[in-house]
């Protein structure tokens, strides 16, 4: 049933390309509860709980192929969206939607009937943040689209969509339409979409999991192909336990290999060998343990222990190589680095007797957190190159440091000093042993002749996505490194080749830098700057940057604030 | 100047503000009743021109914020009284003028506002300066440190009809936007508990790096905690907009400590566990605790119909539980802001949304979400808390500074 209201105007803004609706007439249906908010732009609120509702209104001329509006679910709105190309009444026209897939997200097409046309299960939205719906029709076939709140970055894209009933230049309605409360702004019309169809929209990127796919998803959780190649696989939600199965990967014994990186945060992730859609039977060789800095471990599933090895052997954003083998009998797994090297191994254990039987497919898991899955095999795929180093620079300077890149070697026989040799490139070693949140984190820096710059990171994670960044570079710089400057003095002179005790300080709320020379002259002491309070008690290391050059480090320690 | 809060919601329909369907359907309803401002909604965008000028007197926390990134702000001037935190803030915020101390500042008439960020124990005073050379100000936490400075705040406040806004972070942060919005929507059914506490371990201390500066003796030494309890009561104030009406507190104390001996306060207590009573009869812990092994600012809030819970400095992490489901994702509120404002300088990453109010309050004429009758909602009941505490916790009645 439809009722007629009167008629609404708002700001027309720019934000967008293409224009707001002009004043017209709402009409209302369902059970909603609706409400202007004045502001620029107004927002229109469905603010009744539980309630299925829209608004409708039809454009005036002809011609406007594209329909778009902000719209942002509460946490229990079931679907909230848009229609489009549609009949006034509602009886013919398209409905694209936020929902479909409770807790995690979903984009849906609906026609009027009902009917659903088109769905992206797994797109990823939140609750309270706007997100950018847009419909575009022509005679005869439609396409939709979705977009963060600014308005280019593409959350989810269908292809063109048959569909036979489509006219818009007769079917000019469009409306808002929610199942729960939802917001809504700008609703407005174009002639143009926000983007063409692209080849690599997350839509297309997202694993798909139909009837006929072979992969099935267990629990929830937002897998997805990295590129259109679809060569690594990446579990992208902050959920609690999700998995992956593949039906065409697998068999009876052989040997299951794939390449891992858990993600910072992550509590875990693992490789499932020879198991079922309902991951009851099977191994997992896993990366658990402490977050970030775990083991390698052996489970017979669903979540029986077999082993746990020592921890300190994976670390966030770190490309390994699981190695699972099932073979006369017994299993057993390996944790090697990228090239090979050897990290962990299990012992081999006994399949029971009933398990003997069985074949499996081969899946992937991930616990707390996001993790990345490529070079899956069965038994007739390799992946480790041949002629691997069998130790790597890494475990020369022992499993407390996390190296990237360089040449790092130790500079004296009490390992006090550490010597990165490369003279091109990036290099950095974190030490994940000692760390700290707040305190003085200071070390004696010498970048040689040639060098572009060398850093001292402090409170830094293993990944070096947080922390900071003390830097003798073109005078001196301090900077987070998530990449904001703080502090820049591009005339201070240091001489190459020269030590300099560089030492950043963590206090409660800010941090600060000092430069001073080996006889304890403060030659450099920044002002303290405001950083964000999570470093109050993130816990972090103490580390190490060259840039295009060799240099010594040494004396590095983590003090009390003074 | 429109008072108190100003998106305010209109019907859909103007024609009738109750409308019925036709038998057999169900109701529609288009009321037009007021609600309260969501510091939340469609990305940031500018719709004025104007330029408030503002004075930033304290180069202490007063650096951390974003004045000369909105596009409606202009640094006027800034003031320290040490000259080195002074050129600090002229560095920061690129302004020409400086100023000695604040009662210099608040002789220029290009200043429209002023920003005060001196010692907790000057702030009622500082403000009523400001004011009575009519600007408007916003303050750091708490507003005042006397059911007196409240009484004289609210009076010149009235008086002058200027507009003052305490800047308090837990406001802004995003789980209280959150909360807010879920309150809002009515999606926490009846909020009936909330627990909310501030840590800061050190606070108060004779040995501690902010209780003494050039050997003497700073606000903080031996600071009551419930003279700083804005950071907890506003986890509630804030979402609610209810009214702490009664109050029992213990207190600990730190007797081997110098700073809970013998300060400017008389104050024995290192601790304060505050269990509140609101308008609505809704119980509200509140703890605010220099002395204690745990660190931040944190509540949990919970409904008949949801609980919200935030992270927490043991490793809990954020969770909103509604009646068939678990979320575990917070949103962010970034597009809220002007574009170079979109990042954490602390406090939750709240500074730039303190920024922006304030500058866009002024600039829509309106009041700002953390007026001063909410400023003393939420800094008043820690002063009567910090009495209930040398009564054993007896409960105590807490005025109100609310508009009569």
């Amino acid at each position: 049933m439809l009722f007629a209201a009167t008629l609404v105007t708002w700001a027309a803004t720019a934000a967008l390309a293409g224009a707001d609706l002009p004043a017209d007439a709402w009409q209302m249906t369902g059970e909603g509860t609706w409400q202007i908010q004045p502001g620029a732009p107004a927002v229109i609120i469905q603010e009744k709980s539980g309630a299925t509702a829209s608004a409708v209104q039809t454009l005036p001329g002809a011609g406007t192929i594209v329909w778009r509006c902000y719209v942002e679910p509460s946490p229990t709105c079931d679907a909230a969206g848009l229609w489009f190309a549609a009949a006034p009444d509602l009886s013919t026209g398209y409905r694209l939607t936020l929902g479909g897939n409770p807790g995690l997200g979903g984009v849906q097409l609906h026609d009027a009937s009902g009917a659903l046309c088109w769905e992206d299960k797994y797109a990823p939205w939140t609750y309270y943040t706007p997100y950018v719906l847009e419909g575009v029709a022509e005679a005869g076939r439609v396409r939709v689209q979705v977009f963060r709140w600014d308005g280019t970055t593409l959350e989810a894209q269908s292809d063109w969509l048959e569909a036979p009933g489509s006219a818009p230049d007769v079917h000019r309605a469009c409306g808002l339409y929610t199942h729960g409360i939802a917001r809504f702004y700008r609703p407005g019309a174009a002639e143009t979409p926000l983007s063409p169809i692209v080849p690599d929209s997350p839509s297309k990127l997202r694993l798909v999991t139909s009837d006929d796919s072979e992969w099935t998803i267990i629990g929830p959780g937002e897998w997805k192909w990295t590129t259109p190649d679809r060569t690594v696989l990446r579990q992208g939600a902050d959920v609690h336990r999700s998995s992956v199965v593949n039906a065409s990967l697998g068999g009876a014994e052989g040997t299951w290999r794939c390449r891992i990186l858990l993600e910072k945060g992550a509590g875990g992730g693992g490789l499932l060998l020879r198991t079922d859609p309902q991951i009851q039977t099977g191994f997992n060789l896993w990366l658990g343990g402490n977050f970030g800095a775990g083991s390698l471990m052996l489970y017979r599933n669903p979540l029986g222990q077999l082993w746990c090895g020592p921890q300190n052997q994976w670390h966030y954003d770190t490309e390994y190589i699981l190695e699972g083998t099932i073979k006369d009998g017994k299993v057993s797994g390996k944790l090697m680095s990228a090239d090979g090297t050897l990290i962990a191994e299990s012992p081999q254990f006994d399949i029971l007797e009933e398990e003997k039987e069985l074949t499996g497919h081969l899946g992937f898991m991930t616990y707390v957190g996001k993790g990345r899955f490529w070079d899956f095999s069965d038994a007739t795929r390799t992946s480790v190159p041949a002629g691997a180093p069998q130790a790597s620079v890494a475990a020369a300077l022992g499993p407390e440091w996390t190296l990237t890149g360089g040449a790092w070697a130790w500079a004296n026989e009490a390992r006090t000093a550490l010597r990165q040799e490369a003279k091109e490139g990036t290099a950095a070693a974190v030490n994940t042993a000692m760390t700290g949140s707040k305190g003085v984190y200071g070390a004696t820096l010498t970048a040689e002749p040639g060098a572009q710059s060398v850093s001292l990171l402090f409170q830094v994670s293993p990944d070096m996505k947080e922390g900071f960044e003390a830097r003798l570079e073109n005078g001196v710089v301090l900077r987070t490194l998530s990449g904001r400057t703080l502090y820049e003095k591009p005339d201070f002179a240091w001489t190459p080749g020269a030590p300099y005790v560089v030492e950043g300080v963590v206090v409660t709320d800010r941090v600060s830098m000092r430069i001073l020379d080996t006889a304890g002259n403060v030659l450099l002491k920044t002002d303290d700057f405001y950083v964000s309070d999570t470093n109050n008690t993130r816990i972090g290391g103490i580390g190490f940057q060259t840039i295009n050059g060799a240099a010594l480090v040494a004396d590095w320690a983590l003090r009390p604030l003074e | 100047m429109k008072h108190h809060h100003t998106r305010e919601t209109a019907p859909l329909s103007r024609r009738g503000f109750i409308k019925t369907t036709a038998a057999g359907a169900s109701g529609i309803v288009l009321a037009g009743a007021p609600t309260d401002a969501l510091a939340a909604g469609p990305p940031w965008q500018q719709t004025s021109e104007n330029k408030i000028r503002i004075g930033i007197v304290g180069g202490g926390f007063g650096l951390s914020f974003h004045w000369h990134e909105h596009p409606n702000c202009i640094v006027e001037a800034v003031s320290d009284l040490i000259p080195e935190r002074c050129a600090r803030l002229q560095s920061k915020y690129g302004c020409e003028k400086t100023y000695e101390s604040l009662e210099k500042l608040i002789l220029d008439p290009a200043i429209d506002a002023v920003a005060v960020f001196t010692e907790a124990p000057n702030h009622a005073r500082h403000v009523i300066d400001c004011m009575e050379h009519g600007k408007h100000v916003i303050s750091a936490v708490p507003a005042c440190c006397s059911l007196e400075e409240a009484a004289a705040m609210k009076e010149v406040k009235e008086r002058t009809g200027l507009t003052y806004m305490m800047a308090e972070t837990s406001h802004y942060r995003p789980e209280t936007i959150t909360a807010r919005r879920l309150h809002h929507d009515g999606l926490f059914g009846e909020l009936v508990y909330c627990e909310a506490e501030y840590y800061h371990p050190g606070i108060g201390w004779a040995d501690n790096e902010l209780s003494t500066r050039d050997g003497k003796r700073t606000w903080r030494w031996g600071l009551p905690p419930m003279f700083y309890p804005t950071h907890s009561t506003a986890f509630l104030v804030s979402v609610t907009r209810e009214r702490l009406v009664k109050v029992s507190c213990i207190g600990t104390r730190k007797p081997d400590d110098p700073g809970f001996q013998d300060n400017a306060y008389n104050n024995p207590f290192v601790n304060g566990m505050a269990m509140f009573l609101t308008d609505k009869r809704h119980p509200f812990r509140c703890n605010v605790c220099w002395d204690i092994h745990g660190h931040g600012e944190r509540a949990q809030w919970f409904g008949t119909r949801a609980a919200m819970y935030m992270p927490g400095s043991g490793g809990q992490p954020f969770a909103l539980q509604l009646p068939d489901q678990a979320l575990g994702a917070l949103p962010e509120y970034w597009h809220t802001l002007p574009e170079k404002m979109r990042y954490d300088t602390g406090h939750g990453g709240s500074h730039p949304f303190l920024t922006n109010e304030f500058i866009m309050a002024l600039v829509e004429e309106r009041a700002p979400e953390v007026d001063l009758y909410e400023a003393l909602a939420m800094t008043v009941p820690g002063l009567v808390a910090h009495a209930s505490s040398f009564k054993d916790g007896e409960q105590l009645t807490i005025p109100s500074f609310d508009i009569a």
